[in-house]
């Protein structure tokens, strides 16, 4: 079976078809999607950006990221739950569209990041963990970060363009 | 006073015909009011969040974060503008645009005023959380109804 056949067997499903069809629940779903964008990329932005020493600079980074994370993952579970069931109704024509598709690989990207960042530079984060600025390979991912997070939202709006 | 002559003499001024007539002209600024939402949100969530004990807790949080807030506003608004100038007769009778106007009034007035002075009073958070999720219902319902 071919990811299109699967994106069409999706597609067909009666649930994913009710959704599709629905005049009242695949906008709230949608608006679901697009509101929960300040739960996952808006309190990443925030630790992003004290890692560049831009906001709470005198605030331990590692107290902020322990913090932050459980809003971050609440936003994590509302924007792949909601996304999901948006790519479900509309699994056929998604799976052919360019933005949907750059979408995709910028999100593995954007996974890839702070595995990369947890598993090299956070582990010495004992040693940075006051500075004002964190080093520049912590900078370095949380610009990279931002980068994506951007990149995510312009391609998931584009998806509608398509 | 009215405010109908200013949208008909934006939806007729040459200046803003990129926005009326371009398609990508549109798809761009509202590409960038979305990025500007997850700054916004993001400060508005952890501050207010923060003051009912969730996420970030910190004394004083919503100033600290308040340049992320201003420039994300900043950016919201001037976007936000021109998306008005793309559509602006369909924005003026729009029901939901002017709730939006009326909501987005209410929460700017109410984030540099009672929720700057009460930083740790729960009820101004709960207001602040309401009164922004609404400007997002009320924006969201724009493009819908």
């Amino acid at each position: 079976m071919s990811a299109l056949e699967i994106c069409q067997w999706i597609n067909d499903t009666s649930w994913a078809t009710s959704i599709r069809e629905s005049d009242l629940v695949y906008p709230i779903i949608e608006t679901v999607h697009v509101l929960a964008i300040a739960l996952l990329a808006g309190t990443v932005a925030i630790l992003d950006l004290r890692l560049l020493g831009i906001v709470l600079r005198r605030a331990p980074v590692s107290k902020i990221a322990g913090q932050i994370l459980p809003l971050t993952w609440a936003g994590f579970v509302a924007m792949f739950a909601s996304g999901g069931l948006l790519f479900a109704a509309q699994a056929s024509k998604s799976y052919l569209n360019p933005a949907f598709r750059i979408k995709m690989l910028l999100l593995v990207l954007v996974g890839v990041n702070p595995l990369v960042f947890h598993s090299t530079i956070y582990r010495s984060v004992e040693t940075w963990d006051q500075a004002t600025a964190a080093p520049w390979r912590a900078r370095l991912a949380a610009v990279l970060s931002l980068c994506l997070w951007s990149g995510i939202i312009i391609a998931g709006r584009a998806i509608a363009y398509y | 006073m009215s405010l109908l002559p200013l949208f008909q003499w934006v939806s007729q001024a040459p200046i803003f015909a990129v926005m009326r007539d371009s398609k990508w002209g549109f798809a761009v600024v509202e590409m960038v009011h979305l990025v500007a939402l997850a700054g916004l949100g993001g400060v508005v969530l952890l501050a207010d969040l923060g003051v009912l004990g969730i996420g970030l807790r910190r004394r004083d949080l919503a100033r600290q974060l308040s340049p992320v807030f201003v420039w994300s506003l900043v950016g919201m608004v001037i976007s936000g503008a021109l998306l008005i100038a793309a559509e602006p007769m369909k924005c003026y009778y729009h029901p939901a645009f002017r709730l939006k106007m009326v909501l987005l009034a209410i929460a700017v007035i109410f984030a540099f005023t009672v929720r700057r002075r009460a930083v740790d009073s729960k009820l101004a958070a709960v207001l602040s959380l309401t009164l922004w999720l609404s400007v997002g219902l009320a924006g969201r319902a724009v493009g819908f109804l």
